[in-house]
């Protein structure tokens, strides 16, 4: 266990880097740059406008569509990483049950193409 | 039959066959356009996969292999759900046809809810239990929400998937404990390891509350039952059609395995859970149904009693229960595949109808579905000479037996008060003045199926309800 | 030193949850739950579990936070409105959860875990935990597995059943007909007299 998350200490010193460097950095500029605020600095500035509507207003539905799709195959592929570490001791019974699992997930590429949910209009 | 499968694969084969069908018919259905005006052609191939899914069970050896089983117990259940949702695809035809929601993705998902039925009825492991409700529900919410340009079924879909996903968090997390507690999530190694218990552990019962209140969920028993009355209301007519009844009979097999086989030796932990679901539900399925005047709410709460019925038998514990409750199951199947062959039936005007004064002076102009209707509600409210009389006597003799005298008591109570509600449709139906008549049913197969529970119904206390008896009675033993 | 980082990531996941219900401004939200996960997957590395813990951080920061992010941005929604029921529903809140949290604690006083689910997760054996994953998925629980596969492809079903829409009078580019076009379909040679015009 000790070895295990001995070989990810760099990961570890990497992060409290990053988290320490990235603090310095607001800290720095909170202490030591110029803030005067005023009522014209502070509103929202859009090219000269006031701002027209709010800034969420409905999308294309098709934006979640393609990150649906996105999640599903990622998951697909969280998979195949045991798969293909373990595929030696598993043998051919295992590497047949990686085809089936990937063969329906084909199956369901097939159905988005021809249905268009990959085209985008 | 089965023969050219290579053996490591004939456990699987009727599982294995459902699936395979399914995609291929995916695919065929996808890759050849031809629009979706030959829509009805995609229930034809669908009702002969379940056909002959039906077949293959039949035929099926018994064996066990991992994380699933194949006994009689399964081959029952599996057989009274396949059938169910064959009767649901021969109803979807007529709305389909009155109403075409344009998705062939009806019958795909169907069929694959089908599929995660099945592995729920022969699951012997939580984790095939779990993946099994998962691809079943994941394919229910789909299909509540089918109709999606109306308001009323994104709204059923929603609800049931945002309280569906909470249900199956809880169910995980109790699985996930109970693993803890016992090191197997295993039936019969559950088993082993619950005897081998030193001390009692408070880690088993949290467990063993989570994955009950998950399946609750599931089987709409309150005060888990939220979202049934919205989801059967919101949902396409023909989606609730098989709501009623395929995934009740999944969900009490499952559950009756999970507590009669894995959790055998805890009965005492869950024979409580149990006592209160099935007197809460019963309470609710009466009580709550006494306002509606939306049939299809009206058959969500009738739902909700009657598995409060059965959930009172499953808490006996014995034997007895068991074919109590497979008793009880088929007479629900048939009476609820007729009721919502009836609801299916309402249309004026060319349009469909669901509210209980459309039916009013039905019986003057259309008397073989005021009829049909009258017996399924008479039926359901355990009035003597019909089918779910003798279904709601068998469960009281059997609570009676194992001294559960409270239970019982609320149970004659809440009969009484769901026979106010299904008199009163009958009321309408024969004695209020006729407003306008109903459209002719335009559908043979809708009408045979009708006619066919109607009959079923009302003759069964005559013929085969003693051969049935008997056979749940000898079926007993099956489940080890 | 284990068991400090322990804290640290059990202690900074408990604070950013709390952030999560509690901000202003649902991005942000987001956010912290995207800090969330990776303290998860910092815990979940520190029992062990390095398959999981950064399979979390693939799956749910990478892509269902960015999903979420994308829900919260883009939703016609009015926050504030929501934030009124939060009131509203706060005492039934707070109940169910000093009810979860008083049920935890009891049964962390009594948390006694059988032998075989430690070793189970042990990494003593000199296999590795995606190797010992990989060694039993794929053959014992293969029913599992291709029922998982089959949940995927329902979500995939019913992620385009429920949000695919064909849009009428889209003009698209459609390259194979603008190569197939011959000169005889397109272009007429007329020979036009001088002082006459075509009809």
């Amino acid at each position: 266990m000790e070895q295990l998350l001995q070989s990810y200490l760099p990961i570890l010193v990497f992060l409290g880097v990053a988290t320490v460097l990235a603090g310095v950095f607001i800290a720095l500029s909170l202490l030591a740059g110029a803030s005067r605020p005023d009522a014209e600095k502070l509103s929202p500035y859009e090219c000269g406008f006031e701002a027209f509507s709010d800034a969420r207003k409905k999308f294309d539905v098709r934006f979640y569509l393609v990150a649906i799709l996105f999640i599903i195959f990622d998951l697909e592929v969280a998979f195949l990483f045991p798969w293909a570490i373990s595929l030696g001791t598993i043998g051919e019974y295992g590497f047949w049950s990686m085809m089936g699992f990937l063969g329906v997930l084909t199956i369901g590429f097939i159905y988005e193409w021809n249905k268009g949910a990959l085209e985008w209009e | 039959m089965l023969s050219f499968l290579p053996p490591a694969l004939l456990p699987y084969a009727p599982i294995l066959f459902l699936a395979t069908a399914t995609l291929l018919l995916l695919v065929a259905r996808v890759v050849v356009k031809n629009g979706s005006a030959s829509l009805p052609m995609t229930a034809l191939p669908t009702s002969l996969i379940i056909a002959v899914t039906i077949a293959l069970v039949y035929a099926q050896p018994f064996v066990n292999v991992p994380m699933l089983t194949a006994d009689a117990f399964g081959q029952t259940f599996t057989l009274l759900m396949l059938s169910a949702a064959l009767c649901a695809v021969f109803l979807s035809v007529a709305y389909e046809q009155a109403e075409p929601t344009r998705q062939f993705e009806f019958y795909i998902l169907l069929l694959l809810a089908s599929v995660g039925m099945m592995l729920m009825l022969s699951a012997t492991d939580l984790l095939s239990l779990y993946i099994g409700i998962e691809l079943q529900s994941l394919s229910l919410y789909v299909l509540a929400a089918l109709r999606r340009d109306t308001l009323k079924s994104t709204e059923a879909g929603l609800k049931y998937f945002v309280l569906g996903a909470l249900s199956s968090g809880l169910l995980l997390y109790g699985i996930s404990l109970v693993y803890g507690a016992l090191g197997t999530t295993d039936y019969s190694t559950m088993v082993i390891a619950s005897q081998q218990l030193t001390a009692p552990s408070p880690m088993l019962v949290v467990g063993i509350v989570f994955i009950l209140c998950g399946i609750a969920f599931k089987l709409s028993a309150a005060p888990f039952h939220m979202w049934t009355p919205d989801v059967y209301q919101g949902a396409p007519t023909s989606v609730t059609a098989f709501f009623a009844v395929a995934p009740k009979v999944a969900a009490v097999g499952a559950l009756l395995r999970l507590l009669y086989v894995g959790f055998a030796e805890n009965a005492d932990m869950w024979q409580q859970i149990m006592i209160v679901l099935a007197a809460l539900s019963m309470l609710v399925g009466a009580f709550g149904a006494l306002r509606q005047q939306n049939i299809k709410r009206l058959l969500a709460y009738s739902s909700i009693g009657h598995i409060g019925f059965m959930l009172m038998a499953i808490s006996v514990n014995k034997d007895a229960g068991i074919a109590a409750v497979l008793f009880y199951l088929l007479v629900y199947a048939v009476m609820n595949v007729g009721a919502f062959g009836c609801v299916l039936s309402m249309r004026k005007n060319g349009q469909y109808v669901d509210s209980i004064r459309d039916l009013a002076g039905v019986s003057k102009t259309n008397p073989l579905f005021a009829y049909s209707l009258a017996i399924f509600m008479l039926s359901m409210a355990g009035i003597p000479i019909f089918a779910g009389f003798l279904s709601k006597l068998y469960v009281f003799q059997v609570v009676l037996d194992a001294k559960l005298y409270t239970l019982a008591v609320i149970g004659v109570l809440s009969s009484v008060v769901a026979a106010a509600y299904y008199l009163r449709v009958c009321k309408v139906m024969f004695f209020d003045a006729n407003e306008s008549a109903l459209d002719a049913s335009p559908c043979p197969v809708t009408k045979t199926i009708v006619v066919v529970a109607a009959v079923a119904n009302t003759v069964f206390i005559v013929y085969p309800a003693q051969q049935v008896f008997a056979f749940c009675e000898r079926w007993v033993s099956t489940l080890q | 030193m284990v068991e400090f980082l322990f804290y640290i990531f059990a202690g900074l996941m408990v604070l950013s949850a709390i952030v999560v219900v509690t901000a202003r401004n649902p991005v942000h939200s987001v956010l912290w739950l995207i800090v969330a996960f990776l303290n998860a997957s910092g815990v979940f590395m520190l029992a062990g579990a390095e398959f999981l813990a950064l399979i979390l951080a693939i799956v749910y920061v990478g892509a269902v936070a960015v999903l979420f992010l994308f829900v919260v941005m883009m939703l016609d929604v009015d926050f504030e409105q929501l934030r009124g029921n939060f009131k509203k529903n706060l005492p039934a809140g707070v109940a169910l959860g000093i009810l979860l949290m008083v049920e935890l604690v009891m049964l962390s006083l009594s948390w006694r875990v059988v032998p075989a689910v430690t070793t189970a997760s042990s990494s003593d054996t000199g296999v590795t935990n995606t190797e010992a994953l990989g060694r039993v998925l794929y053959t014992d629980y293969i029913v599992a597995f291709q029922g998982a596969g089959l949940v995927l492809l329902v979500a995939m079903i019913g992620a385009i059943v429920l949000t695919l829409r064909k849009r009428d009078g889209v003009r698209k580019q459609n390259i194979g007909v603008q190569v197939g076009r011959k000169i005889s379909e397109t272009l007429e040679i007329r020979s036009v007299k001088s002082g006459e015009g075509i009809s």
